[in-house]
């Protein structure tokens, strides 16, 4: 997947060059615009710029983005077949939709097809995830004046679901959206949990790029390294 | 005798709505009739004919040649018209009329809205009335290429720090990442141009 990846955006060493001289020109464009910053303050005034700022201003914004970041659209993403198979293999998927969203859409479309059902999350209302998911856990509704403070005992997310699946279910999904307030010991858990629960799979929207993009979540969480170590 | 009979018939006809003529030719139908047997009188009578008649002959030929020269002149005329629809001269190739539209189509669909759509993107965030005024009319007149490609091209932000190439890619040294980005109308054009 990496390696496609790569070979998506080039030769290595031609990658190399490309970051080299993007972080030279991301270093020069932040100090000259410090300066500018600096100078623009101290003016008061938005005007005409001398020309030798602007010359090496211009100079430094020479940008490298290839013809491939501008093609591939909404509609010319045949990576279907893929996404079925990295669900099956890693059982626990970082994903990166576009900012708009909706594009989520057509690959839960596709597990649920499959025969898959679906535990839709939000990450900012998970608390303690594993206590959350697998556990008998406690939740204090809010209340309406004068009124006890109630503790209510529900049962584990997980565990409740995949009970009443029904029999020729594959397995359960769970969606986490919001996922990049998540820290890492609690992705760790979420990419831990098909582990615990062999029929459970788990997606986890960990931030937006510019097109779909997804990760097996062991290395976005860190586990990878722990385990080659 | 034949062509003055023959002279008679259609002059007896034509006249009649004419009352002088008409009672002039009563007249010497009448006296021929009446005077067919007398030889003398009948003598005097063919004479005058034969003058009047010889008159008439003059008037009659020339009537004819002037509609000859007037028929074979529509003739002419109605003769031009039948060569210039027949002829194959002025007929375009249908080859080259497709070919043609083929071009003009291409350019529509396919050559000139990506590149309206890299124009907007360029100048996004430095353009002025003028050429924003121009972007919306191009993009108004090449819409139907342009929701052609929409789904073909992928426009959109890119991060503003370049080293980052994938979503998950973790900078090399965080305390150069500079994240206090003025926003507009503080922003300068260049705040822009890794987007």
């Amino acid at each position: 997947m990496s390696s496609t990846a790569s070979l998506g955006y080039g030769a290595p060493t031609c990658f190399n060059n490309v970051h080299h001289t993007k972080k030279q020109q991301a270093m020069r464009n932040s100090f000259l615009s410090n300066k500018h910053n600096s100078v623009r303050v101290m003016k008061g005034w938005r005007g005409r710029h001398g020309n030798t700022n602007n010359t090496s201003k211009r100079v430094g914004i020479v940008q490298c983005r290839g013809l491939g970041d501008f093609i591939g659209g909404d509609l010319i993403k045949f990576d279907l077949g893929r996404w079925l198979s990295d669900v099956e293999e890693h059982k626990a998927l970082a994903i990166y939709p576009p900012h708009e969203g909706g594009y989520e859409g057509r690959y839960l479309s596709r597990l649920k097809r499959q025969g898959y059902y679906f535990l839709d999350l939000t990450a900012r209302g998970l608390g303690d995830p594993e206590t959350t998911l697998t556990k008998i856990h406690p939740v204090c509704p809010p209340h309406v004046g004068k009124q006890p403070i109630a503790r209510w005992y529900f049962p584990p997310e997980v565990d409740y679901r995949l009970e009443a699946l029904p029999p020729n279910a594959k397995g359960l999904v769970v969606w986490i959206i919001e996922a990049k307030v998540l820290s890492k010991a609690e992705l760790q858990f979420l990419a831990l949990l098909p582990t615990l629960r062999p029929n459970v799979r788990v997606i986890a929207e960990c931030g937006n790029w510019r097109k779909f993009m997804w990760k097996p979540l062991k290395e976005i969480a860190g586990l990878t390294t722990s385990e080659e170590a | 005798m034949s062509f003055t009979f023959n002279l008679h018939v259609p002059k007896a006809l034509p006249p009649l709505p004419s009352s002088s003529r008409g009672t002039t030719s009563l007249f010497f139908s009448s006296k021929h009739k009446s005077y067919h047997n007398n030889t003398s009188p009948s003598q005097s009578l063919r004479i005058t004919c034969s003058s009047q008649k010889s008159n008439h002959d003059d008037d009659g030929s020339l009537k004819y040649t002037s509609l000859a020269l007037q028929i074979g002149v529509l003739l002419a005329l109605a003769e031009q018209p039948v060569l210039a629809v027949t002829g194959e001269n002025n007929r375009p190739e249908l080859l080259w009329v497709l070919t043609q539209w083929g071009v003009v189509l291409f350019g529509y669909f396919l050559v000139v809205p990506p590149i309206i759509m890299y124009w907007l993107w360029k100048r996004w965030y430095r353009r002025n009335l003028l050429e924003m005024y121009l972007q919306f009319m191009c993009v108004f007149i090449f819409f139907p290429g342009v929701i052609l490609w929409a789904p073909f091209l992928n426009f959109r932000k890119f991060p503003r720090d370049p080293s980052l190439q994938y979503p998950w890619s973790v900078p090399e040294d965080p305390s150069k990442i500079r994240s206090s980005y003025a926003k507009y109308p503080y922003a300068e054009p260049e705040d822009y141009d890794n987007l």
